[in-house]
């Protein structure tokens, strides 16, 4: 029984002994620095809620789309991929499972000489997903040695009640070798080159509380 | 002529020998030792929960059961008038406290103020204090219920049972706590074990009933349960069988088994094994016919319905109460020989684990275990109920012993389990006429045992066995409660002849086991002491003051109404009044309270549970104040002058403030003091008084602190006879006061020449 009593009883008349008024004092901020136990607390101080439970526990939204998306060329930032934007509200709180699969194509010749046929190996492709602006997957960066190339992302982020946003990315970019290292810089773009994004899709498994 | 100054210092306690040898005190009443070596204002009590405040606004209100209320007139209700704006103690609708039992889990953070006492006329049951719930009516307390959330209270109609209680003087119901249970037996109700959150009954009363079973096939009898390959040998296959071979009957196709049964509760401890069950025997199948493979190769089909294998046995075991968490099986091996006939009947006898059903449901077991997976055997003597009637307990060296009900047996537990009784562990303390066991204590190397006229040491441990032997058959205790442990010191106790005290009893430690009389300075109130109600009494060490608490019913009372306090710092008695206290406990944790159950009951304001600690101003009321007094043994200064004249007393006590100091003093033990009034004086010193409070104002007053003063009382006897003896009686009128020392200044006639007469006489002896 974790309750403490008064250790002096005061009076009027009683000298003003501070170890008599702090004997009280201690007996009291003692428990308090350590030894409250549950007879120390009032029923009614806590206060039992209720919580609604989820009728699922797990749900799932998808996005995707075949039409081809030009990248642009002349870009060194990133740019997003249409169709595979998404905007997801929820109850409580969440986990977010996304995962993302792109369809890239490119045409293979060097952006400086593109009739020489040459393999653009200095061209790179980098892909980003994100989930209200948290980068939670990346992939590349993929040298261009093939015509068509696919990309696969998977990212996971706990998300709180409230309005969510999943947005996918790409970036493209040069390298070039100088100094015995490789340098990143934009492309130069000729008529006939491009980069496109073809079949895409995503999907968010929502797990639920 | 100038007077002499005779110093008393240091005070000591109470000795109320006709010539004390060492000047003490005649009485010393609720005053305490102080470590700085004064004696001060003792503690009160008050009840351990705030009362609770009421919002009515009549005089007439029903307080029961369901709440309180304003009743109306003619409704039958049994109205207990509270008044308008006025609190109702949280114990009002609670009886006398039967018993008071304190323990603790989880090494001490949680911990269980318990108690047993009837409420509102519902029956007697346990209790235990809910802090989380005082402040309220009907808060403070839960009432402890068996597993099912029921009551421990039985209920017939409007009649309600509750635990036995008998009026007057009697045996309390005792506890022990064990790996954060707490088992409490009266020697009436059946023991009960308490482990936070339900309580229920404690070992066993019996066995189950015997198991019953049949031979089957497996599969048929309809249960799940099932294990085994099946008993006894079966006939082979066909491909076991060569070619032009004739099919041999194998041995012990034929099998006869018995079988024991026990349960286990959930704390794990084994009832007693029930009765064997009858002897089951059984035939594994065999073709109709016996064939020979004749010599084409070609198989021959057998005709009828053999089926080649082994059969179980289903065998029918009993289920328990809600206490039961699992049962065991117990089988013999294999009964039958090769010849089909039974082995021997020791065979039969001897049992083997077999199985452990982990729940009190299924009813059937198949059972097709062969007998090389059988484990230990077991023996039946091993086991035990709990002794019926037991109302003592107490644990030592893994072990717990029961004593009471009318025997003078101790019987123990099997070690580490404290619920199983094996038959043979007994100890027998009956082989002289002093009584029956009285009390235990366990200590470090021997668990005591009292009678009433005797003193019993059981020492050894579980390995080499436990055995009595008599410390002293002079004196013995009165009761259960009325033991306790001095610190440093030994055991004290209360017997027929005073207090006690057990020295020693130890092992191997240096201090001899010996029994000291330790109220030999206070046979008077030994004297007042109602030892026919005594059974009662409850001795209790208070640590925080250093105090070792002796209650007990005086002046022929049937309950505890009188405290006998001994200060072991110093060896000294002194006394307290008007403490009903009818059980007691101290909190073993850093608080260290002393909480005891009121043997009060009805409009008793000290009724229900009441806490000692210095920050009481009474005694449970203001109709019981806390009036500290020191009164001085009979100075006789007729032992060494002819005649005496006091002058003045100089006492040295604590400034405490304004409170007043009251001095009176009695000459040649008269019945009546020496003063009409007493002399007063203020703790104070007068040339450099403190502020105190209400007078004191913040921001300009100092804070001071106590300090040792003297007061000088000047006093006079001229109008007495020539003064031989003075004592002299310092109280205080308020809270408090401490008193370190007493100079008495005294004018004095011509010297008495006082020789001791052993000194002349002994040159006489031839």
């Amino acid at each position: 029984m974790a309750w403490k009593y008064r250790e002096v009883e005061l009076e009027s008349g009683d000298i003003l002994d501070p170890n008599d008024w702090n004997r009280n004092v201690v007996a009291y901020s003692g428990e308090i620095n350590g030894f409250l136990d549950r007879d120390n607390m009032r029923t009614d101080q806590v206060r039992v809620g209720t919580e609604t439970q989820s009728d699922k526990l797990f749900d799932y939204a998808r996005n995707g789309g075949s039409a081809a998306q030009s990248l642009n060329l002349g870009s060194s930032g990133w740019q997003q991929i249409s169709d595979l934007e998404m905007s997801i509200p929820t109850q409580s709180d969440e986990l977010f499972i996304v995962e993302c699969g792109l369809h890239i194509q490119h045409d293979h010749y060097d952006v400086s000489d593109p009739a020489s046929g040459h393999l653009i190996d200095h061209l790179h492709i980098e892909t980003m997903m994100t989930i209200d602006g948290f980068e939670v997957a990346y992939g590349g960066p993929i040298t261009a040695y093939y015509t068509h190339m696919s990309f696969a992302m998977f990212g996971v982020l706990p998300v709180s009640a409230g309005a969510h946003e999943v947005r996918v990315y790409a970036r493209l970019g040069r390298e070039t070798y100088l100094d015995y290292k490789w340098t990143t810089t934009s492309i130069s773009p000729t008529t006939g080159t491009f980069c496109k994004v073809l079949s895409r899709n995503i999907m968010v498994l929502r797990r639920i509380r | 002529m100038n007077s002499i100054l005779y110093s008393i210092y240091p005070l000591r306690g109470m000795d109320l020998r006709w010539r004390p040898p060492a000047v003490g005190a005649r009485r010393i009443r609720d005053m305490t030792y102080h470590q700085k070596d004064g004696w001060k204002d003792a503690g009160g009590f008050g009840t351990i929960m705030p009362s609770v405040a009421t919002t009515v606004t009549d005089d007439l209100t029903w307080v029961g059961e369901e709440g309180y209320g304003k009743v109306a007139s003619g409704s039958g209700k049994n109205v207990k008038a509270v008044a308008s704006g006025s609190t109702i103690h949280p114990f009002s609708l609670f009886g006398e406290i039967e018993s008071l039992h304190w323990f603790s889990q989880h090494s001490g953070r949680r911990q269980w103020l318990i108690f047993e006492a009837e409420r509102d006329g519902g029956g007697i049951t346990l209790w235990y204090f809910n802090g989380s719930t005082a402040g309220s009516f009907g808060g403070g307390f839960t009432e402890i219920t068996d597993a099912v959330g029921d009551s421990l209270i039985f209920t017939s109609g409007s009649t309600k049972i509750g635990r036995r209680q008998h009026l007057g003087p009697r045996m309390r119901t005792q506890s022990m706590a064990w790996n954060g249970l707490l088992y409490l037996v009266n020697g009436y109700d059946p023991p009960l074990v308490f482990d936070g959150i339900k309580a229920e009954r404690a070992g066993f009363d019996s066995g189950p009933s015997s198991p019953s079973g049949t031979v089957t096939s497996h599969g048929r009898c309809g249960s799940k349960m099932a294990k085994g390959l099946g008993l006894g040998t079966s006939w082979p296959g066909l491909s076991d069988v060569a070619q032009g071979e004739a099919m041999q009957q194998p041995t012990r196709i034929e099998f006869a088994y018995r079988y024991r049964v026990s349960f286990i509760n959930e704390r794990g401890q084994e009832s007693p094994l029930s009765s064997p069950s009858g002897l089951i025997t059984g035939r594994n199948p065999e073709p109709n016919a016996l064939d020979e493979l004749d010599g084409t190769g070609s198989t021959d089909t057998y005709n009828g319905s053999y089926k080649k294998g082994r059969k179980f046995i289903a065998l029918s075991i009993p289920t328990g109460g809600d206490t039961i968490v699992a049962r065991r099986i117990y089988r013999t091996r294999q009964l039958m020989n090769s010849e089909g006939e039974l082995s021997s009947r020791s065979a039969a006898e001897n049992f083997y684990f077999l199985e452990e059903i982990r729940d009190n449901l299924c009813t059937v077991w198949e059972d097709g275990i062969p007998d090389g997976y059988l484990g230990s055997l077991v023996d039946e003597l091993d086991f035990g109920s709990w002794p019926e009637r037991s109302n003592m307990i107490a644990a030592f060296k893994n072990t717990v012993f029961l004593a009471g009900g009318g025997s003078t047996d101790i019987r123990y537990s099997a070690p580490l389990m404290p619920e199983v009784y094996p038959v043979d562990n007994r100890i027998s303390l009956g082989q002289d006429d002093s009584g029956e066991i009285t009390a235990m204590y366990p200590t470090k190397n021997a668990l005591i045992v009292f009678k009433r006229s005797a003193v019993y040491l059981i020492k050894g441990d579980v390995s080499s066995g436990f055995a009595a032997q008599p410390l002293t058959k002079n004196t013995g205790c009165v009761g259960p409660d009325a033991v306790s442990e001095i610190p440093g010191m030994g055991l004290a106790f209360l017997g027929d002849n005073g207090v006690y005290l057990l020295r020693g009893a130890l092992e191997n430690t240096g201090t001899v086991t010996n029994v000291e009389h330790l109220s030999t300075p206070i046979p008077d109130y030994i004297d007042r002491i109602n030892m026919s109600a005594a059974v009662q009494a409850v001795a209790i060490t208070y640590k925080k003051d250093r105090e070792f608490w002796m209650s007990v019913p005086v002046d022929g009372s049937e309950k505890n109404n009188f405290v006998l306090v001994y200060h072991y710092d110093v060896g000294s008695w002194s006394y307290r009044e008007d403490y009903p206290i009818g059980c007691a406990i101290t909190t073993s944790d850093h608080r260290g309270y002393l909480i005891f159950g009121a043997n009060v009951s009805g409009t008793d304001e000290r009724i229900g549970l009441n806490v000692y600690h210095h920050g009481a101003e009474h005694k449970g009321t203001s109709s019981y104040p806390i009036q500290s007094m020191y009164e001085t043994s009979d100075l006789n200064f007729g032992s060494v002058f002819k005649a005496v004249a006091p002058k003045h007393f100089l006492l040295n006590c604590v400034g405490y403030g304004d409170g007043d100091v009251t001095v009176n003093y009695t000459v040649n033990r008269s019945i009546s003091q020496a003063r009409a009034t007493n002399k007063v004086a203020d703790q104070q010193n007068p040339e450099e008084r403190y502020a105190v409070y209400d007078t004191a104002t913040w921001g300009s007053t100092y804070w001071y602190e106590h300090r040792p003063i003297v007061l000088r009382f000047d006093v006079s006897a001229m109008d007495k006879p020539a003064v031989r003896e003075l004592r002299v009686t310092i109280e205080a009128s308020g809270r408090r006061i401490q008193v370190m020392g007493l100079d008495v200044g005294v004018v004095a006639s011509a010297p008495t020449q006082r020789i001791p007469i052993n000194e002349i006489l002994q040159g006489q002896r031839g």
